[in-house]
């Protein structure tokens, strides 16, 4: 029987690939192990390769097409065998939701194998999607390894080559890159079926400040240095587990509550928008947050985000107040239900009992999805939000101050 | 001129485990045999030895009966022609075994030598000369005793003249410390021959991990048979009805007499005489077939398997080439061969049986090595069969525990390197295989106590 060789997962939250390349044409002797064709994921490139030996008897797809995770591409096998390909391809739409929950508990691989992939921090589960194996070895597990370590790949921009188009037509199209695709298909999925609405509050953010300063005293020369974004996502990740509902997310008609808030950090790179998660933020001490922020936002700058570093986000901060923004409503990071956009710092004039003062003032903006998140539910989390930011001592953290 | 699908030259361990493999696809398949089916394992190596050998080893147990209590005054001795019948018999039953699985399959055996007449054609030289064409074509042609060329060479008894067993000489010199030399020696001291080992290299059993190969000459010493390392025979004399060797040892020449002198210095391949240049395959330096990791040779559509590609001389070893062979050859498989781990044995007194890398490979190929040992003196089943001499050794890597070498001395080790290879192919660690529930009491248990051991090793 011939074997059906799929879109392999190669990040934990793809659900798709485009075709870059095929490396091998029908009729080709393929040696197991051998690449066969080029798969882009968003950010990352890969060759993926023959589960088998034998002869390539079928592409079922071409080069440019997108193709879900789980869907066979290609079929290798013995030369002049017969596919039954229309009932596989049935097939693997029902059972893909079925062995993506059984795989998890049915995993064969080696004992090396096991080993190897616990020391390094893998889940099997997605060696086992990288390699579409069926027993997993260890050359498996160090295949799956070294694909981690690739960085994603920038499709350059050829500037002159606009240029010069647009000097000699109205206009020029311009292939996007892999990010930015990754980024137009999401926001409008994201934007279009997710009932987003928005609330909006003032916060005096001078204890913030002071503790920011306070935390840039204490911090030793060489370790990394405290952000104000770095305070945000420390009083933010606790509120967040005071209100689970909003560490939540619509999933297949039910409300899945997690466990964890896994606090995602908007961030501008030059390849485009990336959004690096800092895991467990909430029992993160102040210095680990600071250590963890710091070298996401860097890895992400040099483009060395690799697709794990991005995934299982349950809530995100997104702060465009270095860029003089004063307030704006932020699309939701589906299937988060809960997005805090922030501004620009400014010192706002008050009047009291015939005195004027100034507070330093931040805006900030909660979009929320409403299959989850009602106005008063959303308003009741960012009040207290508003009162731990303007009062931190609330939160009882003796070692912060 | 009849064409076949493939045609097989050799039907030894590798060509008739790839006729049969390629007959399994109902394809047409002539398997070309100048001498006997089954090659030099079955009629002159592997089964032959090891029939001798049981006889040695019923032998010793009687003459230790008193260990087992039991009260015996007679004496035993092994009947020359009797153990030849026995020989005879057992070779013959296997063959008809082979020959009847191959003619209810689509292969035709061609009695006769075949020689290349071009790349896809093969003369065919025995009551008739015609010739037959191959769309495909496996060598497997194998390999024959190599002997040395000093003075009195015909003096000289090859191993496949010494199962003839014509005399049971009083001393005997065996030319060759390896593994065939080594069981020589076993059976004729088992049969009450003085046996002498000359060996030209610094250590007998030079591919075997060291401390195993220590602990096996002790074994043999303690047999009473004498050995001479880095000796190199420089000529034999016939002494009336004895033959005087004479040798050098790190420089300084000796000499003894005995009664015969049996060659077990190694192999060559047989890849001469039968056209190979006219088919466009290489072979290298010391004539043994090229191959790519798939077997092909040289020339498209011609493979080679089993001894005559050089490597590990060993009938398994064969059995896996041949079939690899096949499949690639007519199936268009594209299975990579040498992949596995490829267990061997040595049938002395004790066994030795090993698989993986030796301790001095393991030390090359990684930075840190973790291993396990237990002795057969402390596993219930063999002192209960009254065999309390041998050790187990394992080696894993340090980084997870992977076994990465076992090997075994003790009687019917032989038997536990199923499990032994099963371990390493499966990439089992040794935390794994300690957990393993393996029956008690059996010698397999003292692989379990070795990883046991390996893994205790992890945590001083």
């Amino acid at each position: 029987m011939a074997t059906e060789v799929k879109m392999p997962k190669l990040g934990m939250t793809m659900t798709q690939g485009k075709i870059i390349d095929w490396l091998k044409t029908e009729g080709d002797i393929v040696s197991q192990g051998e690449p066969i064709f080029v798969v882009e994921n968003g950010k990352v490139t890969i060759d993926v390769e023959a589960p088998a030996a034998g002869v390539l008897l079928k592409t079922a797809v071409s080069e440019g097409d997108i193709v879900p995770v789980g869907d066979v591409v290609a079929y290798i096998g013995e030369a002049g065998e017969k596919l039954e390909e229309d009932v596989h391809s049935e097939e693997s739409v029902h059972t893909t939701e079925e062995t993506s929950a059984s795989s998890v508990r049915t995993i064969r691989a080696t004992p090396a194998a096991k080993a190897l992939a616990t020391k390094l921090g893998f889940d099997l589960a997605e060696v086992k999607d990288f390699s579409q194996k069926e027993r997993l070895k260890r050359a498996d597990v160090e295949a799956y390894g070294k694909m981690c370590e690739k960085a994603p790949e920038e499709l350059p921009q050829d500037i002159a080559g606009v240029q010069a188009g647009l000097a000699q037509s109205p206009y020029v199209d311009i292939v996007p890159s892999g990010v930015r695709l990754t980024a137009a298909d999401r926001m409008t999925v994201n934007f279009t079926t997710v009932p987003h609405f928005y609330l909006g509050m003032k916060v005096n953010v001078g204890k913030m400040q002071q503790m920011l300063e306070n935390a840039r005293k204490r911090a030793s020369g060489g370790s990394d240095k405290p952000t104000f974004t770095d305070v945000l996502i420390w009083i933010t990740a606790k509120v967040i587990k005071e209100y689970p509902i909003v560490n939540s997310q619509w999933h297949e008609g039910n409300i899945r509550q997690f466990n964890s808030v896994n606090f995602g950090i908007a961030t501008d790179t030059p390849s485009g928008l990336f959004v690096p998660v800092l895991r467990k933020a909430e029992s993160r001490t102040f210095e680990e947050i600071v250590q963890m922020r710091s070298r996401m936002i860097s890895a992400a700058r040099e483009g060395r985000l690799m697709p794990d570093d991005m995934s299982g986000g349950t809530f995100t901060l997104s702060n465009l107040g270095m860029f003089g923004i004063d307030v704006f409503q932020a699309i939701l990071n589906s299937p988060e239900c809960a997005l805090l956009a922030v501004g620009a710092v400014e010192n706002e004039l008050f009047v009291s009992d015939g005195e004027i003062g100034s507070v330093p003032t931040m805006k900030m903006s909660l979009t929320c999805d409403h299959r989850v998140l009602d106005g008063a539910v959303g308003a009741r989390f960012l009040k207290r939000l508003k009162d731990v930011m303007e009062e931190p001592a609330k939160l009882l953290d003796r070692d912060l101050f | 001129m009849e064409t076949y699908d493939l045609i097989v030259l050799g039907g030894g361990p590798a060509g008739y485990t790839a006729a049969l493999e390629a007959a399994k696809s109902g394809v047409r398949v002539a398997l070309v045999e100048e001498d006997e089916l089954g090659g030099t394992c079955l009629n002159r190596g592997c089964i032959p030895t090891k029939i001798f050998l049981e006889s040695v080893d019923v032998l010793e147990k009687i003459e230790a009966a008193e260990h087992f209590a039991i009260d015996f005054s007679g004496c035993a001795k092994i009947n020359r022609k009797k153990l030849l019948e026995r020989k005879q018999s057992i070779v013959a039953s296997l063959k008809d075994g082979l020959r009847m699985m191959i003619s209810s399959s689509s292969i035709e055996v061609i009695a006769a030598k075949g020689v290349f007449a071009a790349e896809d054609e093969i003369l065919i030289k025995g009551e008739k000369t015609y010739s037959i064409k191959g769309k495909k074509i496996i060598l497997s042609t194998g390999t024959r005793e190599a002997f040395l060329k000093i003075d009195g060479n015909e003096f000289i008894m090859g191993s496949t003249q010494a199962l003839e067993l014509k005399t049971i000489p009083q001393e005997v010199c065996i030319i060759g410390g390896g593994v065939i030399g080594v069981e020589l020696a076993t059976f004729y001291s088992g049969m009450g021959c003085h046996v002498i080992i000359v060996e030209a290299l610094d250590d007998i059993l030079g591919n075997l991990d060291r401390e195993m190969a220590a602990m096996l000459q002790e074994n043999l010493l303690e047999r009473g048979v004498e050995i001479h390392v880095s000796s190199i025979v420089s000529e034999i004399k016939r002494e009336g009805s004895r033959f005087q060797v004479t040798y050098s040892e790190n420089g300084t020449d000796a000499a003894f007499c005995v009664d015969a002198v049996i060659n077990a210095t190694g192999r060559i391949p047989n890849t001469e005489g039968i056209g190979l240049e006219k088919a466009g395959v290489k072979l290298d330096q010391k004539g043994y077939i090229t191959v790519d990791e798939y077997l092909e040779t040289s020339a498209k559509g011609i493979y080679a398997a089993g001894d005559v590609t050089g490597g590990i001389l060993l009938a398994h070893a064969a059995f896996d080439e041949g079939t690899i062979a096949a499949r690639n050859a007519v199936k268009a498989a594209r299975i990579l061969a040498g992949r596995k781990a490829i267990p061997s044995c040595i049938y002395t007194h004790p066994e030795m049986a090993s698989v993986g890398m030796t301790e001095e490979q393991a030390k090359a190929a990684h930075k840190k090595l973790r291993k396990g040992y237990f002795p057969m003196s402390a596993n219930g089943r063999s002192l209960a069969a009254g065999n309390s001499n041998g050790m187990i050794k394992v080696i894993t890597d340090e980084e997870i525990g992977q076994i990465i070498g076992i090997h075994m001395i003790g009687e019917n080790v032989t038997e536990v390197l199923g499990a032994a290879a099963v371990a390493i192919e499966g990439e089992y660690t040794c935390d794994e295989f300690a957990e393993l529930i393996i029956a008690h009491p059996t010698v397999c248990e003292a692989l379990k106590d070795a990883m046991g051991n390996c893994v205790r090793n992890k945590m001083k």
